[in-house]
This record gives C-alpha cells, structure tokens and sequence, in this order.
C-alpha cells in the first residue's frame, strides 16, 4: 500500500482466531482495516492447520461475513403450510418475541420428555459447537440428538471402530515417518476429512519424501490423484479387498506381528464354541493360553510364558481356540480372487499391494525418538466415509483396523495413528487430561477432559447392551450400537415409531446449522419427518431449504468472524494436531462484532436455559465438565456471563496467567508433545479388539427386542468376526441401472454452504468437476453420451436428479461421480442456488438401507442414466 | 468455451474482436484500406483517391482505434516504443503518413507537391499497410498468426482492396489513363492473394495444435458462412469471375454495376477474412490434455 | 541485483485454489478477474492418467513479450525482473494481453461489477477500492506482490524468508509447494530447489525465460 494512503488509516490490525468454514477449524489470522475485515491468513506458529495456510473455503469467509443475504433478524413463518419450495413468507419479529415463544415451548417439551425435543447441529461447526452444546443437553435433558445429515453419512462405523481401536475419533497414518499408505476412501491431505489443513500439509510433505500413497477410490480426483498408484474400486466393496489383503499377508506371507498381536490386541484370548471369550470361573476375566506353562491364565497374569495365537485347546472339557487363530482361518474365505470378483481390484493387484504393505511394514524394525527406542511400522491403512460409507460400515472399518494390527502398526512411530488421546496436560496445571486406560476384558478405555478433547457420549469401550423402553424417537434404546438414528430423517420413522409403540413423536426442533432438506437422502422422505415436528427453531446464516420450508423461527446467527469463544478447535479432538506435531490449543475471537440483531446461538441458549429456569443447573454441569479449578466454579446463584465463563475456562486450563485477554491477544497457545502421548499404544497397557466378542451379545439381545416389535432386522452383521457384506447396491440384478453413482468432497465446498459465497463459485466454475457429473469417457461412448450432455440420473425406484455431463478416464468405468452437497433452490442463497447437482435426492433412508450394527446409512446408490438435452 | 476450459484447450483470443474488440477489426481494416487506396490511388494520380483514402484511414482507421482504447487520452503515449512495440511502430507509420499525407494532399490542392514528399509518404502509406501483419505475426502463442505468411497476406489483401477502391474512383472520374495497369495490378494481387491464402492456411494447420482448431474453427466452425460465403464467394470467385469475364468480353463489355458490385464483394471478403482470423486467434493450451 | 522468482512443487500442489483467491484478497481484486489461477484437468493415457493441477501465474519473464510489446512503456521490467504496469500509463490497447503466451494478463474493462450483482458493493468491495485502487480501461496482472517485497524489502526482511515479505499467494499455500526467493542467488530456496529438484519452467519454447519454475510430480 501507497505511503500516503497508509496515514489515511485509522486502524491495520491482525486478530488471531480459528476458521470456521470447515472442522479442521485452522488457526488464522484476520486482518482489519478500519473496523473492515480484509485479510484471511493461516497461523504460521501453530500447529493446527497448515501452519501458515489455508485452503480457499478458509479465505472465503469474509464472504461469509459479508454476504448480503446473511440473517440479520429474527424471522417468523407465516405461512401455516410447510414443505419443499414453500414460501414461508417471513416475519420480522424482535428477539424477546421469539425467545419468548421458543422458551415457553422448550419449557413444555423438557417438563414432558426431553427426548420429545430434536437437537441437531452440523458437523461444519463441529469442534467449535461441541464443547457448548454438551452441557447443554445434559442439562436439557439430554434431548434427541443428531448431527446433520453427517451422523448418517459419515463415522458411524469409523467413529467406533477408532474408538475402540485408537481411543480417538478417527484415523490418519502418521505422515511424518509412514512410507507406505493405502486409502479405502478418504480424503486425507487432499482436501477434506478430519484436520483437513494440518493433514494437506504433513501429506504434502510426506509425498516429497517418498511415502508411497495407495488409493483405492472410484475416482481419481483428489487424495487419489495425488496418489503413488490409484486402484479404481467398485463402492462398497472395500471390506472384501481389504480382507483378501489380510488373509494373503496372514496366510501366504506368513506375515505378522507376533508380538503386538500377543500383546496389544485379543488375539491371544481363548474362544469357546459359542464365540464367546473363555473366562476364568473366579475373575470372569478372558483367559489366554500360556504356551510356556502349558495352560490357560488370565490375560493379565504376569506369570505368562508365552501367549498362543493359534491351536485348539480344551478347558474344563470345553474345546476353545485363541482368536487369532479363528481370524487366521475365517480369512481365507477371502481370496484375491473372490474379492476380485465383487470390487473389480484386479487378484493380481490385491496380492502385491498386500505383499508391498506387509514387507514395508518391515516388522521388527524400531526407531528412536526423544531417547525412547520404539517399533517402528512405516505402514498404515485408513478409510473414511467413501470406503465405510456402505450398509457393511462397522465391519469394514474392522477390516481395516484389523490389516493395520496384523503388521503392529496402530499408534506406533509410521503407523495409523488416532488424534493423540493420551495427553498430561499443559506443563504446570496437568490439563487438558486425557488418558487411555484398560477398562474391561483389558480392552482400552479413554477417560477424556469434560466436553473438549472428548470423545463421544459415553466413550468407546464397553459398549453399551440394548434395552428396550421403547420411549426414545431414535431407537437408541434398541440399537446399542447405532451411532445417530436413522429414524429422525428416515421413510419408515412411523412404522418403526408404531412398532415400539411410541405416542406421539418429536415435539420441539432446535437446528444449529445443518441443511438436512439436502444434506441427507431424498428431500422427499426427509421432508415429511419436518412435517411432523410442530415447532422448528433453526439458528442459522442464510434462510436456508430447511429453513424455508419448515423452520417456524429463524434466528440469525453470528458467523465464525463474529464469535467470541474458547472451545474452538478442541472438539472431539479431531481437529489438534496428532502423531509428533505439538499440541495447540485455539480460542475463537470475534475479528469484528456482530451486525444488525445477529446473536451468538451459544448465548441465545444460555439465555434459554435461563428462561427455562435452568441456569444453575447448566453452571453446575460446566463446573464438572469443564474441570473447573476450585477458584474458578461458578457458585450457585452466581450469575456470569460466557465470556467470563471463556475466561476461567482457559485459566483453568492454562494457569491465571494465560487468562482471556492474554488468549484475545495470542489466539492460542503451544506446548511439546511427549514421545509418551503421541505414541501411547508404546507405554500402555491395553489392549485392542480384532474379534469383535462384544457384538454376540449385543446381537442376540437386538435379536431379541426387534423380533418380538416386529422390526426385520437382518442381525448377519452382529457376528464377532470381521467379515464383508454385500449391500443392496450390488444386489441390483436389473441390467438398466448399470452405472453405481456416489459423491464425494470438492476442496471447494464444505457441506452444503459454501456456494454460497461468489469467489468459490467462480472457482468451482473454474473447475471441470465440481458442478457437473462425471463419468468414464468409454462408458460414455458406449451410452451414446457427449461431453457436456444434459444428463438424469434415475435410482432404481423412480428418484432422479439432472446435470451436465464431464467426461474423464479416471473413474472407475461403472461409477457416476457428483461432487459434494449441491442443488440450492432457497431464495435465502441467491449465489448458490441452482449450482451443481443434489446427490442425496437418489438416497433412501430407512433400516434397509443402514448398517445394521453401526447404522451408517449407504451412501452409494445404482442408477442408469440418459440423455435429456 | 466453459471457464474450466481455459488454456486446456485451444483458447480464444478475445480482446481483438469480442466486445469492444471488434472496434479493433473495424480500425484495422480501414486504417490498411485507406493507406492502401491513398498508395494505390496515387500511383496513378488520383487526388480525389488520395483523399478518400486518406479519409478512411484516419476518420475510420484513426477513429475507430481511438474509440477501441481503453484510455483514448493516452493515445499519445502508444509512440513511445517502437524500438521493440509493433503497435507503437505502426502507429509512427500511420501518424507520419496522415502528416504527410494531409500535406501533400493540401499542396497538390493548392500549388503542387513534391515528388519526394509523395515517395516519402507513400513508404509510410506501405509500412502502415504491413504493419498491422507484423503485430500480429509477433504474437508467439497463436499458432494462427505466428506465421511469417500472415504479414504477405495482410498486405496483398490490403493493396488489392486499397485497389479495387481506386479502380472505383477510376471509373467515376471516367479517366482512361492507368486503367489497364490498375487492372492489371488487380489480376496480379488477386492471383497472389489465391497462392498466400492457401498456403497460409495449410501451413498454420499443420503447425502446433491450437493452429489446427484455429484452421478447422474458420473452415468449418460456427462462422463457417463468413469463410465460404464472405471469403470464398464473394471474395474471391465473384471479382474472379469478373476478371475472368474482363478477359473474354473486356473490361467495358462488364458493366458497370457488375464491377462495383465485385468491388463490394471483394471488401467484404477481406473484411470477412480478417474477422475469421482474429476470431480463430487460438492460444496453444498451457496444459493441453488429451482427455475425451 | 535479485532476480525474484518462484518455485511450484507440482508434486506438493493439491489444487485447492488458496493461492488463487490469497491474491484476489490481497488485491482486492473484483468478480472475473484473477491474476494466478489454477488449470486443471487430465493428463496421462489410461492407467496412467491423472488428474492434473497447474497453479499458473505470470512468470515475470526475463525476456517478456508483453514488456517487448507495450507501446507506451506503461509495461516494464524492474531491474530486479518483476514486470509491472504503470495503470497511469496504460492506454488500454491490450497488445500485451494478446502478447502473452500464457495469457496471464487481463483488460480491467468493467469496474462496476458486484461480487453480489445487484445488491450492491460489500463493505469489503468498498474499502478494497479505496485501500488498492484499479483503474478500469487498463491492463491487469499479476505483480509478484511487489508491495510485499518493497515494503518488506525496506524493513529489512528477506522476500521468501519472511512472511510478511513474501508473495500472498506463497503464503497462503496449505501444502506449501510455493517457494520464493532470488534466483541470482546461488543458496536461495529457490536456486536450490531448481537444481536439485529439476525444476523446469513452463513452456520454455515460448522464448520469454520464466522466472517461474515447476518441480513435476
Ligand atoms: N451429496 C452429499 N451429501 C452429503 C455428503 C456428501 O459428501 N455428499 N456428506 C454428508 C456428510 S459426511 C455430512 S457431515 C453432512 C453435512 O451436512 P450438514 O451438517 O447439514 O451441513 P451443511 O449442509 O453444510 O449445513 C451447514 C449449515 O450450517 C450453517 N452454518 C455454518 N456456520 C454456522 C454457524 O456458525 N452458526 C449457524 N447457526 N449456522 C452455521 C450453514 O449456513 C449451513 O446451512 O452432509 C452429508 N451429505
Ligand atoms: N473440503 C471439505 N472438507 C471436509 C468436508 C467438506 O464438506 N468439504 N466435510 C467434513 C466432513 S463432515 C467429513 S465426514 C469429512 C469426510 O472426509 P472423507 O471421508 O475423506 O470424504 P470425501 O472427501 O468425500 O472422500 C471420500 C472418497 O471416497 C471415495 N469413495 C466413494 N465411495 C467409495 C467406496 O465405496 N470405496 C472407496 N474406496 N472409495 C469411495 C470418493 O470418491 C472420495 O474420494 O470431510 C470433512 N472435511
Ligand atoms: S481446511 Fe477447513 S478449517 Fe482449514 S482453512 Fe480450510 S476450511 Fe478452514
Ligand atoms: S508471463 Fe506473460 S505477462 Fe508475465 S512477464 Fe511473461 S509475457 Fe509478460
Ligand atoms: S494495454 Fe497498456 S500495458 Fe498493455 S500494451 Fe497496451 S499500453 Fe501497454
Ligand atoms: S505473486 Fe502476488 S500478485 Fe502474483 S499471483 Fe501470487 S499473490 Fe498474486
Ligand atoms: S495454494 Fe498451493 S496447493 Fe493450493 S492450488 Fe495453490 S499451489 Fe496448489
Ligand atoms: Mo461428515
């Protein structure tokens, strides 16, 4: 800038503070000018996030903040009528008209059932909701909760699985020394998943370095097309290819890590004939055959020689096997070729993709850092929502939990690594806490500081056993191992509503964010459950499809630029930063206040519980669950505002030094991960599952209830060993629709909200992918189809959605591609509105088509297409 | 052209044709036109020819590129370059010949000029004539114009139509004298104009990739009717068959609206051409892929 | 005397268009035009074909065509190999534009485009005219951030080393496969890189000796 315009200014700022427009929830720095947010840069000194970078939805979001059509008031529908494309005719009412109204209904709904109150939030805002919505709802009730449409299309296998496995809410290969990656699916450093602006950066590096990355994908777009080698896959098919890989590694190589298996996992534990643990009658703990001593001890007992993994031994007259043994001999069912078969991977690839992931594991190998001499297992296997996104999700992200224990490379140096669950804390105050431990059966545990760096209701391990009430709209009662239900969005809500004889259904919605109408299956099907809710509350940016046709109150929002907070990127934890990289901790800081009558949603609800007469309630459950320091709980009676709430937060946190002003000023703090926690799995004693014990009884007890409701469950899946199922996509036997047809993430785009903004717009335009439909060019020529076709893609009954045709070779030749979450219509969005494609219009949604054990909806669907212009 | 198309695929130049840019078309074929029918027309002392040519070169030539710029004001400031600008070069070339040539037209009017000051006026008449080829030959990314052929071409079809123009004015003013030589000069820039046109188009085909779309885009693409109709017909076979005719019946045997018809059909053929080749002004793409 | 130039790691590039918009913000730059920006598209036959992502920008060619080209010096190389346009002195002829084959030069025809058509200027739009003005009727280009380097330059900072030194859309990158720095140096970054990493320059038949160069995947 020009010397003479500088003396103009009267104000050049930079504000540190989180991006908003994804949940990898980078540091940022935002340049004011004159009270005039102008700058969006990355936090070079923090370690969430590219250190420096962002992507272009992170510098987008002073379009965001700008936009025009952004929510200002809060509205009233007063159009009775509420549907797809109704016009709400909006209101403009005055905020203690619509608190008043919101809290006498909320005040109902809670006195009657707090499960008769719908509470959904999006994942966008994950990390940044996360730690404010808990202690919310518990002190609500807690009500019925849903995440978006993700709950359904993402996690709901992987989430568990990670859990259990990793003590984390998800996966990534630990870049920084992993030579050999292989992708079923995911996204990682090419744009989306989990700590997307952290994990582009250490996969980037790592691809300079000579890692070998592996894509297994449909589509050879983003993380795959940066890619060592991409493997074209039939979807919904990986846990086949997945367990071919570990039965040639197991049974034809010979190959695994006998020490890991013996120690880190149940693969030691005697099984009897009925697939349940052999338990010492005194303990009721699982026992293992000490080869040594030449007979059964409990897992645990220090005296063991040497642990079986394989033969056939007899306790008490009763024939048992260790578990590894029964998974050494349950794979060999799935041969290269039979996997071949159904996902189209060549036998011959699976065969040397297994023997190069098992020989780059180079077991035995150890490395030392910061003086501590560990294993050393430069291999990892991930997937995410495109490989466990199927109606076999729970076992396919077994599967790959499973090929990474074979080879010992679960949170060891080079291996699969979760987002570091083990942590002692900032140096002096000890917290944040968080701590993996042996719970049952030896199995790990996380015991996590309050509602940050948590990791889910309840936690992984044990899992919870069915036990009908038959009170509960989501059949969380029922499904124990249902992740978010299906049936708050799903076609057969009332038919399953009927069959546990629930009366009457949700009463109230709060919709923090979320577009559901498009984010989930056919707005159809969605759209008559909105009908049933007789109050919908959503707190949003834009009037958005939700909004516009069943919202009852809208409320304007702040967006991320104008939120003053101190839970920002902790969230599940899937947002700091993992493996070797420091820890940080991000407060989010309003770079310029709010405009017009926006209001933080957070206070809107501190003000609601306050209403609702709660307000001591919920400082009492923030005192536990932010681990409050004893100076810093809130006495009852006491009335603080939330920033002063933000203020003991961090002092608890970080000592009284580092208290709100000191974070306002700095945007985050960084301290040195120990060798200790980022590599825990090394000094814990704990152990990880690759029998899947717990499901027989979980199974047998659904079993029990559905069948006596009348509900057709299909429990096949409840079955302790990792296995593959077909889905219904592959059991589609009419030739017509050919073509499999899935979505997949743009790195433009972060859910269904940021078309919104014109410069992403003019850059997906830009982009040859992102607003049209992509196929194989030689499908194509066989079909009779053109580059830039007007196309209709038609399910299998009858849903269809339209598009432009772009024509590619890399995809696989029987795959149809639609990129992220599109097709606006609400006059709310003028800039997004009519952009790109609604893949989830061919969706169905109803107990057919979930997984069974973690009810993760498909998300691939057949089709045929043609030719309309 | 999809926006995600861009330097993909053989990518259109723009700024010379579309929008405003066809300003630039117009200015560019006047400014030659002119020049030429002044050069032509003064060959054969054709005062009134000089002014007309004159005219049109710098009310319709001048004027139009005026209104082309985006900062008409600045327009002086395009001289300043000619060591290595073209445009500043053919501006220098079209300046000094509307100087000199409103001066020898001024002195021929009222006393006489000099021989000298015509030669001198005329080189730039010629080097205003050419100049235009050369800015546009010097353009490396578009195979179409990066041709050493397009300043010949450029320059035939500027003299043949600065010609036809004096030969209309000829016929006017009813002058007998230079008429067989004036045809004659038509026969041969109307024979050289039939080997450059080819011969530039078939050696811009087979040159780099974007020279081929440019090549298939005149021959075949949306503007098609320009290049068989505008050039080929009109352009060409028309005043060809009126020579052709002139040889067998002689020039007087034609008549007269025949002739100034075959003129106006050679000036839209030319005025078609230079549309077709600033609209098939086609970059060779950055990342050419081969995909379908 | 540096010459500044910049390295692209194709191989670290994951095409997410920061670098795009990094300079749109730093510029202010309004709807439609844009001074880096990323190709993208298929390279390869069959099982080798990839999707290919080329962020481009201009290369502040040594021998520039559009510097070679401008007629009335509005177009000029720094001594220190940045080509810049004087909005001043350009007459909007757009030789340059036509001139450069890699097409990196845009004509600022329409000022009174709105990123939200119709609804007016965005607060952002508004400041952005008066903090980084543009003139309508010239030409428009990338300018190696030469306020970043100069400015930073007179701190004492090192272009390439110090962020606030350095090009935007260099440090905007997430995969950080942008570099920057002096190529007359022989132990920059940049100079380094090149040599040991092969990194060509783009086109380089064009003639005009890019001061950009790219490591290929
Ligand atoms: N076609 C297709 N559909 C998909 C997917 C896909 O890949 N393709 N992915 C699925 C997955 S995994 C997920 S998680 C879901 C996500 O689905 P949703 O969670 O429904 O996400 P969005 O559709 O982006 O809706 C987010 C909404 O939150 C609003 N918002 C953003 N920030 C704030 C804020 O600070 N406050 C408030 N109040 N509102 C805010 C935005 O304006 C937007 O309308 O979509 C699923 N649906
Ligand atoms: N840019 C961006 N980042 C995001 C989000 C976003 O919307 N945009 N959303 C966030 C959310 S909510 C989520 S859940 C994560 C999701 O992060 P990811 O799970 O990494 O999701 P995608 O990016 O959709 O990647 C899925 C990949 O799987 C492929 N795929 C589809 N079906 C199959 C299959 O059956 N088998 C195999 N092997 N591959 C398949 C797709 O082509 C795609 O390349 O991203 C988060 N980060
Ligand atoms: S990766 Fe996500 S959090 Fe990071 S800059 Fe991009 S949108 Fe923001
Ligand atoms: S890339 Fe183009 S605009 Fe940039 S210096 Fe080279 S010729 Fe000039
Ligand atoms: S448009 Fe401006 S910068 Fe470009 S050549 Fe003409 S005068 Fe020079
Ligand atoms: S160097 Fe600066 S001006 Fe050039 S593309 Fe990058 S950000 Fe834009
Ligand atoms: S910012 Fe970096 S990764 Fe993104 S497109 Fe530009 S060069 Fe590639
Ligand atoms: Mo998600």
């Amino acid at each position: 800038m020009a010397g003479s315009r500088q003396e103009q200014l009267r104000e050049d700022t930079w504000i540190p503070t989180v991006c908003g427009r994804c949940y990898g929830a980078c540091g940022i720095r935002v340049r004011r000018v004159n009270g005039v947010a102008v700058k969006i840069e990355g936090q070079p000194l923090s370690t969430q996030g590219s250190r420096g970078g962002t992507c272009a939805k992170g510098l987008s979001g002073l379009q965001v903040l700008y936009d025009p059509n952004r929510l200002n008031v809060p509205l009233k529908r007063t159009n009775p009528e509420k549907g797809l494309f109704v016009d709400p005719q909006w209101k403009e009412i005055t905020w203690d008209e619509a608190l008043d109204e919101i809290a006498r209904k909320l005040k109902a709904v809670i006195e009657k059932d707090p499960k008769r109150l719908f509470y959904q939030v999006t994942t966008c805002r994950a990390p940044y909701l996360r730690g404010n919505t808990r202690p919310i709802m518990r002190t609500l009730g807690p009500p019925t909760a849903f995440v978006g449409g993700g709950g359904l299309h993402c996690g709901a296998g992987a989430h568990q699985i990670a859990g259990m496995v990793h003590g984390s809410w998800s996966i990534v290969p630990d870049f920084k020394y992993c030579n050999y990656a292989i992708y079923f699916g995911a996204n990682k450093g090419g744009g989306s998943g989990h700590s997307s602006g952290t994990c582009i950066r250490l996969a980037a590096e790592a691809r300079t370095q000579g890692t070998k990355f592996v894509a297994f994908d449909p589509m050879r777009n983003f993380a795959s097309s940066k890619a060592t080698e991409w493997i074209p896959i039939v979807p919904g098919t990986d846990g086949a290819v997945i367990l071919a890989m570990c039965n040639v590694i197991v049974n034809d190589l010979g190959i695994y890590d006998e020490k890991y298996l013996k120690l880190k996992t149940n693969g030691p534990y005697l099984v009897g004939e009925d697939g349940r643990y052999v338990r010492d009658g005194e303990t009721g703990e699982p026992l293992v055959w000490d080869s040594t001593a030449a007979k059964a001890k409990v897992y645990d007992d220090p005296s063991i020689g040497d642990f079986a993994l394989e033969g056939e031994y007899e306790i008490e007259g009763k024939r048992c096997h260790p578990v590894f043994g029964l998974v050494r001999e349950h794979i060999k069912k799935y041969t290269p070729e039979m996997a071949s078969k159904v996902s189209d991977v060549p036998a011959s690839t699976i065969r040397r993709i297994a023997t190069e992931f098992a020989e780059a594991a180079s077991i035995g190998s150890t490395i030392t850092i910061d003086g501590h001499n560990l294993p050393l297992r430069p291999v990892s296997a991930v997937l995410f929502r495109g490989g466990e996104g199927h109606e076999n999700s729970y076992h396919t992200c077994g599967a790959v939990a499973l090929l990474n224990q074979i080879v010992g490379a679960a949170d060891v140096p080079g291996g699969t690594v979760g987002w570091t669950p083990q942590s002692f804390g900032f140096p002096g105050t000890g917290k944040p806490a968080m701590h993996i431990g042996k719970g049952k059966d030896g199995m790990l545990t996380v015991d996590r500081f309050g509602p940050t760096f948590a990791w889910s209701g309840g936690g992984p391990w044990p899992p919870k056993m069915p036990e009908f009430r038959g009170d509960d709209p989501a059949l969380h009662d029922i499904f124990a191992t249902m992740f978010h239900s299906p049936f708050l969005a799903s076609s057969d809500q009332e038919e399953m509503w009927q069959k546990i004889g629930l009366k009457g259904g949700i009463e109230m919605m709060i919709s923090w964010g979320a577009n559901t109408i498009l984010s989930i299956a056919n707005r159809e099907i969605v759209a008559e459950t909105l009908k049933r809710i007789p109050f919908i509350v959503v707190s949003e940016l834009f009037s958005t499809e939700l909004a516009e046709g069943f919202a009852d109150i809208l409320l304007p929002d702040t967006c991320y630029l104008e939120q003053a907070d101190c839970f920002a990127g902790s969230g599940m934890g899937f947002s700091l930063p993992f493996a070797k990289d420091d820890w940080a901790y991000h407060i989010t800081q309003a770079v310029v206040e709010p405009q017009y009558e926006r209001r933080n949603f957070v206070d809107v609800l501190w003000e609601l519980v306050d209403r609702v007469g709660k307000r001591d309630q919920l400082m009492e459950v923030m005192n536990d669950a932010y681990s409050l320091a004893d100076e810093y709980k809130v006495k009852p009676g006491e009335k603080i505002d939330r920033l002063e709430m933000c203020d003991r937060v961090v002092k608890s946190l970080f000592g009284p030094e580092h208290d709100w002003e000191w974070f306002k000023k700095h945007g985050f703090i960084t301290w040195p991960k120990r060798v200790e926690e980022a590599y825990w799995r090394c000094f814990t004693d704990c152990r990880a599952p690759i029998y899947f014990e717990h499901l027989i009884d979980i199974g047998e007890k659904t079993r029990e209830i559905t069948d006596k409701l009348g509900i057709d469950l299909d429990t096949a899946q409840y079955t302790p060993l990792i296995s593959w199922t077909p889905c219904s996509v592959h059991h589609v036997k009419d030739p017509a629709y050919d073509l499999y047809c899935f979505s997949y993430r743009d790195i433009l785009h972060t859910g269904s909200h940021t078309m919104e903004q014109p410069w992403l717009d003019e850059l997906s335009h830009m982009n040859p992918y992102t607003y049209n439909i992509v196929m194989h060019s030689e499908t194509a020529k066989e079909k009779g189809l053109k580059d830039g076709d007007l196309v209709e893609l038609e399910t299998v009954v009858g849903r269809k959605v339209e598009g432009r045709l772009k024509l590619l070779t890399g995809i696989h030749q029987k795959a149809v591609g639609i990129a992220a979450c599109a097709g606006h219509w609400a006059k709310g969005m003028p800039i997004a509105k009519g952009k790109g494609v609604n893949f989830d219009i061919l969706l169905e949604l109803d107990l057919k088509h979930c997984d069974p054990v973690s009810f993760n909806m498909e998300t691939a669907v057949r089709i045929k297409i043609r030719k309309i212009g | 052209m999809k926006p995600y198309e861009w330097m993909v695929k053989p990518t259109p130049q723009t700024e010379w044709i579309d929008g405003r840019g066809i300003l630039f078309w117009i200015a560019f074929f006047f400014i030659e036109l002119g020049a030429a029918m002044f050069l032509v027309s003064s060959l054969f002392g054709n005062l009134f020819g000089e002014l007309i040519g004159w005219l049109l070169c710098a009310v319709l030539g001048g004027g139009f590129h005026l209104v082309y710029l985006g900062h008409p004001l600045r327009f002086y400031r395009m001289i300043l370059r000619p060591q290595t600008s073209w445009i500043s070069r053919g501006l220098l070339f079209v300046s000094g010949f509307l100087v000199l040539g409103l001066v020898h037209i001024a002195l021929s009017l009222w006393t006489a000029s000099t021989l000298v000051l015509l030669i001198v006026t005329n080189v730039l008449a010629f080097l205003a004539i050419i100049y235009g080829g050369f800015a546009m030959s010097y353009i490396r990314g578009i195979p179409l114009w990066n041709s050493a052929l397009l300043p010949v071409l450029y320059t035939v079809a500027g003299l043949w139509g600065g010609a036809e123009l004096s030969a209309v004015v000829e016929l006017q003013s009813g002058g007998p004298g230079g008429n067989a030589m004036l045809e004659d000069l038509i026969k041969i820039l109307l024979a050289a104009f039939i080997v450059v046109f080819p011969t530039y188009l078939i050696t811009a085909r087979y040159g780099l990739s974007a020279g081929k779309t440019s090549v298939s885009e005149i021959v075949k693409g949306k503007w098609w009717p320009f290049f068989w109709v505008g050039v080929i017909v009109l352009g060409i076979a028309l005043p060809m068959g009126v020579i052709i005719a002139s040889f067998v019946v002689g020039i007087s045997g034609i008549p007269l609206a025949l002739l100034y018809l075959s003129v106006a059909f050679e000036l839209i053929g030319d005025l078609m051409l230079r549309y077709l080749i600033l609209k098939a002004g086609y970059y060779n793409p950055l990342v050419p892929m081969p995909g379908p | 005397m540096p010459r500044w130039g910049m390295v692209i790691n194709l191989q670290k590039c994951v095409g997410c268009y920061a670098c795009v918009l990094a300079c749109k913000q730093e510029h202010f730059l309004p709807p439609g035009i844009f001074w880096g920006r990323v190709v993208v598209g298929e390279t390869g036959q069959r099982a080798a074909v990839t999707k290919a992502a080329y962020p481009v920008l201009c290369n502040h060619c040594e021998d520039a065509a559009c510097v070679k080209v401008c007629p009335t010096g509005a177009t000029v190389q720094r001594e220190d190999g940045i080509v810049t346009v004087d909005y001043d002195k350009c007459a909007g002829c757009r030789y340059c534009v036509l001139a450069c084959p890699y097409q990196q030069r845009t004509y600022y025809a329409d000022s009174k485009k709105e990123y939200f058509p119709g609804q007016g200027l965005t607060p952002l739009e508004k400041i952005g005219k008066e903090l980084y003005p543009l003139q309508e009727g010239s030409v428009l280009k990338c300018n190696f951030c030469i306020e970043r380097i100069d400015s930073g330059l007179k701190k004492g900072l090192v272009p390439g080393v110090d962020r606030e030194a350095t090009p935007a859309c260099v440090i905007a990158c997430p995969a950080k496969a942008r570099y920057f720095g002096d190529l007359n140096d022989a132990n920059s970054e940049v100079t380094l890189l090149i040599k040991e990493k092969k990194a060509s320059q783009f086109h380089p038949e064009f003639g005009t000796d890019p001061s950009v160069y790219y490591i290929l995947r």
